[in-house]
């Protein structure tokens, strides 16, 4: 080779390295290495060791999965979040079009309508649950109270093994409905004004512009929504901790509140770290089935 | 009987009144253009017509009957929009298509005549495409056929070429024209663009501000203007206009003059018993009346700024002349080198207008 090699510091077409920038990125770099990122690789370690936060973790290899897998109260949190999903998620979904389908009409009120919607979903799962908790007990609550003008007998919304679930989902759908309807009153709102008319020309009447040409042209906002409200469904927990504590008998019971109660209760973290990681498992899987259900076409 | 009437059509929002009183009677088969600048209420009188928009007052008869209180789908109208408003979900044919559904039309015979309106149009190998996989020029004959598939009454369009570039605008004019003349359907078309008004309309209707100025067909318009606004707007270049004072009336013409005016009084040999001499006037001279170096006796010396050739004529644009610009033309653009600068123009006095004070035309 005749061409002789130049040395780096003689190079005048070299770009020099500008650590500011690299200063910059890790004001966000490190936290997020350090609590995010390090705890999930722990986390993942601990899964396959028994610890109790005090002392070294002992491995113990996938005990704590077989253990899980084997537990009747494992198995009822995953039976009873998946029931959560099966109320929840289509609550938000259709209470949340609807809604907004209601604001989108512009009809007199609907600003207060807006911030009735949306209101909820700024305040604080804890002071959700509290609220409804009043609102549902069996004695004083307000909703007993009306379905007493109805004729009807109080319901133990939050007491009985059979109602918690649905008391608890009532609340988190409530609750998650304002995050739906803004997604969809902005969809809504996206959807130009000369298709509607067009169809109105062409004959479709207001429940056929809904069906033809709204919903259709909501479907990459309502499988947004659908995938956001099941991700968050399947971690519900703050409004199962306040308002049942996963009662009475484990009746509404989330993965979540069994995790927090193996850990920070019973000081089982390692059979916690398992539960987690088979949650989020789970997470994965109904996430990709949900994508391939509702994927556009 | 008219296949479209409108009476005395009032349009209100709050207390601005934007249409102001729309009489018209549209006769079966006829082309009618809604002309006038932006703000205007043409598409406001449109989709008044279509049913999307109420009426404050006046009524409209479709076929003789009154539609006022009849919905857009069973007026037996068809609209074609600005943006065509396809459903971006749906193939060509299932656009085509729609309104037949909704009527609930077999599905057979919706294909017949989704076929039959594709094949009218050209449309046949794009049936299956989502209107994304189209250009803008197909997605025009979309929207086109769309309307066809209903064969209404009456059809509607609002500014439907506007989206288009210069060549597939002709093209379209062109194809607009031609399926107007092969379906023989009363047609209502609204527009900004004069040059559309012009080659399209059987009549053309000028508004302004909600009102009518004029109606006629497009060769009353340009030669027969009721007023300033209506020689203005109709014309490309629009038509030059110089504030005068009438000298003398009489037989042989009326004289008048005004400040730049060379050679003159200008004489222009026409009558009129409503002008005496003193009043304040406007001439009103198109460009192709006003010509660089042309042989009339009358004229103007103006400061040319620049040439616009278009090859078979050129016009010579004089921005700073007295209150306003001035735009004459000639046969053949001089050498570009002597081509700016003070040039004299002429009148062809036989071919100019006058207009009173109030801006009516007086011939």
């Amino acid at each position: 080779m005749s061409e002789q090699a130049t040395p780096a510091s003689a190079r005048t077409d070299a770009v020099p390295i500008d650590w500011a920038g690299y200063v910059f990125v890790a004001f966000f770099t490190i936290p997020f290495l350090l609590f995010n990122v390090l705890p999930v690789l722990f986390g993942g370690y601990v899964a396959f060791t028994e610890w109790s936060i005090i002392g070294a973790p002992a491995w113990v290899g996938t005990d704590n999965f077989t253990a899980a897998l084997s537990d009747e109260w494992v198995r009822n949190a995953f039976r009873n979040v998946l029931l959560y999903g099966l109320i929840i998620v289509p609550g938000v979904t259709v209470f949340g079009l609807l809604a907004a389908l209601f604001v989108n009409q512009g009809w007199p009120l609907s600003a207060v309508a807006r911030t009735f919607f949306f209101a909820p979903y700024v305040v604080s799962a804890t002071v959700i649950g509290l609220i409804w908790v009043w609102l549902l007990d069996t004695q004083y609550g307000l909703i007993n109270h009306y379905l007493a003008y109805l004729g009807l007998d109080g319901i133990p919304w939050l007491t009985s093994t059979d109602w918690s679930l649905i008391g608890v989902s009532i609340a988190s759908i409530w609750w998650d409905m304002g995050l739906a309807f803004v997604l969809f009153l902005a969809a809504l709102q996206d959807i130009p004004r000369d298709l509607l008319e067009a169809a109105k020309v062409d004959g479709a009447n207001g429940l056929k512009r809904l069906y033809f040409i709204t919903l259709p042209l909501m479907r990459p906002v309502i499988s947004m929504v659908i995938t956001l409200q099941l991700i968050s469904t399947l971690r519900i927990f703050s409004q199962v901790y306040v308002m049942t504590n996963g009662g009475p008998a484990g009746s509404s019971d989330s993965p979540i509140r069994y995790i927090y109660e193996s850990a920070i209760v019973r000081h089982s973290f390692g059979y916690a770290s398992a539960l987690a990681i088979l949650l989020f498992a789970l997470i994965l899987i109904v996430t990709f089935v949900l994508r391939f259900v509702v994927r556009e076409r | 009987m008219a296949s479209l009437e409108l009476k005395g059509l009032k349009k209100r929002y709050g207390d601005l009144q934007v249409i102001h009183g729309l009489d018209l009677s549209v006769e079966k088969g006829e082309f009618i253009v809604f002309v006038g600048p932006s703000g205007c209420g043409k598409s406001t009188a449109l989709r008044m017509i279509c049913g999307l928009e109420t009426l404050s007052e006046g009524d409209i008869l479709i076929g003789g009957n009154s539609v006022r209180n009849v919905p857009p789908a069973r007026r037996g109208v068809a609209m074609v929009f600005q943006s065509y408003a396809l459903y971006p979900h749906m193939t060509v044919a299932e656009n085509m298509g729609f309104s037949l559904r909704m009527e609930g039309v077999p599905k057979a015979e919706r294909a017949g005549k989704v076929a039959e309106a594709a094949r009218i149009l050209q449309l046949e190998e794009l049936l299956a495409r989502k209107p994304k996989e189209l250009s803008g020029g197909q997605r025009q004959r979309v929207a086109i056929g769309r309307a066809i598939v209903r064969k209404p009454e009456v059809f509607l369009f609002d500014e439907p070429l506007s989206n288009l570039d210069a060549e597939l605008r002709v093209q379209m004019r062109f194809e607009l024209a031609r399926l107007h003349r092969a379906i023989g359907a009363t047609m209502i078309y609204v527009t900004h663009d004069q040059v559309e008004a012009m080659t399209l309309a059987d009549r053309i209707v000028v508004l302004r501000s909600g009102r009518v100025e004029q109606i006629g067909t497009p060769m009353d318009l340009y030669h027969r203007p009721r007023n300033m606004f209506v020689a203005g707007f109709i014309g490309s270049p629009k038509m030059n206009f110089f504030a005068a004072r009438v000298v003398s009336v009489s037989d042989a013409g009326v004289e008048i003059t005004f400040d730049g005016l060379r050679g003159g009084p200008l004489v222009l040999q026409r009558r009129s018993a409503a002008l005496a001499a003193g009043d304040q006037v406007t001439l009103g001279v198109r460009p192709e009346h006003l010509v660089v170096n042309g042989n009339g006796a009358a004229g103007v010396e103006a400061e040319v700024e620049f040439w616009e050739e278009l090859g078979s004529s050129s016009y010579a644009y004089a921005p700073g002349f007295g209150a306003g610009a001035v735009v004459a033309s000639a046969h053949r653009v001089p050498d570009a080198t002597v081509t700016t600068g003070l040039m004299p123009m002429t009148f062809a006095a036989e071919r100019c207008m006058l207009f009173d004070a109030g801006g009516l035309t007086v011939f």
